[in-house]
């Protein structure tokens, strides 16, 4: 049993020594973590990335199920982002295509799904690397700013509104 | 290898977890091939009931230099298992087998 476990470690230890982790690597330990649980790890995740058999997109589900799919949505707002790349997806994308089709499908979910909203975050992975797109596109931005720093829009005049009466009360200390 | 939870103790009150409302969750985040690698994309929304609680948060994870995680469902638990995931491909897998 032990000796087993050893050279299992030895096994892994080596593939992480000479090249990058592999999909599959990640996406079973993932998988295993989350069948344990019984689903009571809330967490339904898109795992993407290459490796040396090339680029890999699988979905992870808080049970442990998953699949590999060429494309792929989570949570609330899946449905309005699949009808995005059920229309649009079709084989050996661009990455400015993939791009555009990623954001709109996610832009499908902020203005269609109550549950998601703000920006649209992109990140590409590629052989030669990793792009963060942090913020890719802002539709929600503030149209007001806090006080202090008040545009014209919201700026009130002193003296605004007009005073049509007044009346004294003097308050007797008793 | 840790068995995760215990459930002994679930036959002797079977309404511990029927009865537990079941939290609500809400997310935008997909995934698509292309011919040279893989885009992710995600919304920035975090939400607690029917509060917005952060406008601006990041549901896409680093996992290893060549793989990247979105996240959607409790942001705690999408957080650590990705976190975890994160240190097992960094320092090797001796701590995930030994467990």
């Amino acid at each position: 049993m032990r000796i087993g476990a050893v050279a299992s470690e030895l096994l892994l230890h080596r593939y992480l020594a000479d090249r990058p982790t592999k999909l599959v690597t990640a996406l079973s330990i993932l998988k295993s973590r989350l069948f344990k649980y019984q689903g009571h790890i809330g967490a339904a995740l898109i795992l993407g990335g290459c490796d040396v058999s090339g680029p890999h997109l699988y979905s992870i589900y808080p049970h442990g199920s998953s699949d590999s799919l060429p494309y792929a949505t989570m949570g609330s707002g899946s449905l309005a982002a699949i009808a995005v790349f059920e229309n649009e997806y079709r084989e050996d994308l661009s990455q400015e295509e993939a791009k555009g089709i990623v954001a709109r499908a996610i832009q499908a979910g902020i203005f269609n799904d109550l549950g998601s909203g703000s920006n649209v975050d992109l990140c590409i992975i590629t052989e030669e690397g990793v792009q963060e797109l942090r913020n890719y596109q802002t539709f929600n931005a503030r149209t007001h700013s806090c006080e202090g720093h008040l545009t014209e829009n919201f700026k009130v005049n002193i003296n605004a509104s007009s005073v049509t009466t007044a009346t004294t009360l003097l308050l007797s200390k008793d | 290898m840790n068995p995760g939870f215990s459930f002994e103790r679930f036959a002797l009150s079977p309404s511990a977890l029927h009865d537990k409302v079941p939290t609500k969750t809400g997310t935008t985040i997909c995934g698509i091939v292309f011919s040279g690698g893989v885009v992710l994309g995600a919304d920035t929304r975090s939400t607690n009931g029917e509060t917005v609680a952060d406008k601006n948060c990041s549901k896409i994870h680093y996992i290893a230099p060549n793989i990247q995680c979105c996240g959607a469902g409790t942001a705690a638990d999408t957080e650590a298992i990705t976190g975890e995931m994160h240190l097992i491909c960094d320092i090797g897998l001796k701590s995930f087998l030994c467990e």
